[in-house]
């Protein structure tokens, strides 16, 4: 949509608000909270401020070469419409037994940093989306949350329970850990 | 976390060379890359040869031709990252990516509109400002001025790559009654010579994901922790 | 820790036994400042467990320890063992010969491929353990097999002037193609997604430690289970003849006391009558281990029966008012890595020969 990457250098920061012009921008940051926002924002750029930062004349010159896709505002991302959980707390959990209606998780405390499992408990299999059941094995590791959700003005406190989907071992990594295991064979020496 | 945050996002974005249209929810879904269930459930906005916006789940999408962008707002952020290496791992794997950002941007209240100005002058004094900013001083209500943005960064040459972290305080207008301060982070890593292939990139995007989000909490914290120091 | 720092004196031997609930590690101090450490789990400073110790009597751990040995890579008995080799340079690394052979390890390496689970593996610290063991100034491992003499030392070394032997009797050579077929199956396939290795069941693998000392032994059943082949399990160890013929006094109670690792044969051929039993807990779990009839049983058998923690619940630790509240709504959140028990055995320098002290710290205590 907008080709030129000076065009993508326009900084709009994620709060919905122009950033100084003129500034240079990383362009990896996250220039709007939603692309959709800093979408509107570009189109009714010239109404939000009158200052006209260099790069904009050429950036005016090469737009006119190219088409402009105007992508109509679908819905609303008004900042108190979106829904935000942080976790109070959050754990990484594997999954080391499976029963009928429940299964055991051995968790890793990750807002304590810990680097092992200290913890286990036994999670309900109803409390996974129908997604996360089918995900359910054992040795799957899931994610743990807890804490509350900002919605529409009001706050609710949730608990989730979510399972990674991880990548999928490919022939690369079979071939690499057939090169680590020769390179062992080849470097240990047994008695 | 000093101060509950009201609002919260997570956003990994890479730069290289994509293909817009591929990325769609029953892509995602038949490759298990996201859940079935979750994709039935998807919001498309465009699917278009230059941009795909959708959001699947709580995970937002946004692909275009040089840039890939997933934004998460509900925890846990991890699965941005899954998504990313799960695509980009198993079914891209030639796809030319040539730097990435990771971005964690809050905003909190601090109780009241006095106590934000209060630390948003901390951040800006007026006084270097002059007469100028004893006129921005005079100003208040809807005509009320002072700081619009604040940019700090550092930079870091790591062993194969340069890091920038860029820290951006604004007052927030995502909470009511002007009591808000947004902090947004942008965490950007680009290769320093010569270029590294996309799985070197992918393994220090996932190498470095998490420990980018503490970084970037423990920045956000400086900016909370000033409500403790003004006096009002 | 709770027990006296003070180190064992040079004629005096000791077997520490040490279990936090989730984890077990043994160290054996044979005599003359010469140590063995057979597994490894967590101290409270987040340091392998043994190190702590030693450092904590005032031992020096590069230079004391002799030998190393994994009896298996399941989490609980690895856990900060590739730490523990790059510490103790000086010591020899032993396991289970199924670790030599790169067929089995083939089938363990793509569980050690970027799972990128926050909280390691036991597959991961055996690739540590290997790629330390690469270092050409290490001393060469050795494999444990079934009735293998692993060391040797004279009598001559030791203040106490008894020889020592280290033997393992296990895994056979059925065991271990049992195993290899039963781990053939758990390798992943392509486009499974990565997650952490199941558990395999029974424990064919677990290596089993014999010790003599002078006239002092040792058997250290590891997690070895009994199972219905009399080629495996501890009927192929107890029907050797191979095997040092010597009944010992202590025993290190197999996987945690579960009848799965009861052999009535092990009481009656390989152990004294009454001898000391030791076993470490499982609270990780189901079912925590060992359970009362476990107790039961094995009382019965013991003269002395200690265990290294407790299976009651602990609480985790405590978190915010509405973290705590969520946690209740979902369920029973328990601690598995309570601080370590400890249960040291002294026996010689003043002691005679028959005569063994006790000392526990922590939860640790006699049943």
């Amino acid at each position: 949509m907008f080709s030129d990457n000076t065009a993508i250098d326009w900084p709009i920061f994620s709060n919905g608000m122009l950033a100084p012009s003129g500034s240079q921008q990383q362009i990896s940051e996250h220039p709007a909270r939603t692309s959709l926002d800093w979408q509107v924002a570009r189109r009714n750029q010239n109404s939000l401020t009158t200052d006209i930062p260099a790069e904009q004349s050429v950036s005016a010159v090469k737009n006119a070469a190219q088409p402009i896709y105007y992508v109509p505002k679908v819905a609303s991302r008004e900042p108190s419409e979106r829904a935000s959980f942080s976790p109070l707390q959050e754990w990484e959990g594997f999954v080391s037994e499976i029963g009928i209606d429940s299964f055991t998780g051995l968790l890793v405390d990750l807002t304590a940093k810990k680097k092992r499992p200290e913890e286990k408990m036994e999670f309900p299999i109803s409390d996974l989306s129908e997604d996360d059941k089918s995900l359910l094995r054992e040795g799957a590791i899931f994610r743990w949350s807890i804490g509350y959700q900002m919605q529409h003005g009001t706050k609710k406190r949730i608990s989730q329970i979510v399972f990674r989907r991880l990548p999928a071992w490919t022939r690369s990594d079979f071939e690499a850990s057939k090169r680590k295991v020769k390179e062992i064979a080849e470097n240990v020496v047994w008695d | 976390m000093l101060i509950e945050p009201e609002l919260e996002d997570v956003s990994i974005i890479l730069l290289g060379d994509f293909n817009p249209p591929i990325f769609n929810p029953e892509w995602l879904a038949r490759h298990k890359i996201v859940g079935e269930q979750a994709a039935f459930e998807s919001k498309i906005n465009i699917i278009h040869p230059d941009i795909s916006q959708f959001s699947v789940g709580s995970i937002e999408f946004v692909v275009e031709r040089h840039r890939f962008q997933l934004l998460v707002r509900t925890a846990p952020f991890v699965r941005i990252l899954d998504v990313v290496s799960k695509a980009f791992r198993e079914f891209l794997p030639h796809t030319p990516i040539r730097q990435f950002g990771i971005n964690r941007s809050i905003h909190f209240s601090v109780g009241t509109e006095t106590i934000r100005n209060a630390i948003v002058r901390k951040l800006a004094p007026l006084e270097p400002w002059g007469e100028w900013g004893v006129q921005i001083s005079k100003g208040s209500g809807e005509l009320r001025g002072g700081m619009l943005n604040l940019s700090m960064f550092e930079q870091q040459m790591l062993e194969k790559f340069r890091r920038k972290i860029t820290a951006s305080v604004q007052p927030s207008i995502g909470i009511p009654h002007s009591s808000g301060i947004f902090v947004g982070v942008n965490d950007h890593h680009e290769p320093i010579e010569p270029p590294l292939s996309p799985r070197e990139l992918l393994e220090m995007l996932e190498s470095s994901f998490e420990s980018s989000l503490d970084n970037s909490l423990w920045i956000i914290e400086k900016v909370m922790a000033l409500k403790e120091t003004v006096n009002v | 820790m709770g027990l006296s720092l003070d180190g064992p004196a040079a004629d005096q031997v000791e077997i520490t036994f040490i279990g936090p609930g989730y984890g077990e590690c043994c160290l054996v101090h044979l005599g003359s400042s010469h140590w063995v450490i057979i597994d490894s789990c967590i101290g409270a400073s987040g340091y392998p467990a043994a190190i702590e110790y030693l450092m904590d009597i005032g031992v020096d751990p590069p230079t004391s320890v002799q030998l190393i040995i994994a009896t298996h890579w399941h989490d609980d008995h690895i856990a900060g063992l590739a730490e523990t080799v790059r510490i103790c340079s000086s010591a020899q690394f032993c396991c289970s010969a199924a670790l030599s052979r790169s067929e089995f390890l083939a089938n363990l390496a793509p569980y050690n491929e970027r799972t990128n689970f926050s909280g390691g593996s036991g597959v991961s610290e055996i690739f540590e353990i290997m790629e330390e063991l690469k270092a050409t100034t290490r001393r060469n491992p050795v494999r444990a097999l079934a009735s293998r003499l692993v060391k040797k030392f004279e009598a001559s070394r030791f203040a106490h002037s008894g020889d020592c032997e280290i033997w393992t009797l296990s895994p056979s050579d059925a065991q271990f193609e049992i195993s290899l077929q039963e781990i053939g199956r758990l390798v992943p396939e392509l486009n499974w997604t990565k997650r952490r290795m199941p558990s395999q069941r029974p424990n064919h693998l677990s290596v089993v430690t014999f010790i003599k000392i002078g006239t002092v032994s040792a058997l250290f059943g590891a997690d070895l289970e009994e199972t219905t082949n009399p080629e495996t399990g501890w009927s192929a160890i107890v029907k050797s003849t191979s095997r040092p013929q010597i009944r010992c006094q202590v025993f290190k109670i197999p996987h945690h006391g579960s009848v799965t690792g009861h052999s009535d044969d092990v009481w009656a051929q390989m152990l004294e009558a009454k001898p000391i039993a030791v076993a470490t807990n499982y609270v990780a779990g189901r079912k925590p281990l060992p359970t009362r009839e476990d107790i039961v049983r094995i009382s019965a058998l013991a003269g002395e029966f200690y265990l290294t923690s407790s299976n009651q619940s602990k609480a985790a630790r405590k978190r915010e008012p509405a973290v705590e509240k969520t946690i209740r709504e979902v369920g029973k959140l328990a601690s598995i890595a309570s601080p370590a028990g400890f249960v040291r055995l002294r026996n010689g320098g003043s002691l005679s020969p028959d005569q063994w002290r006790a000392e526990l710290s922590g939860l640790a205590h006699k049943k």
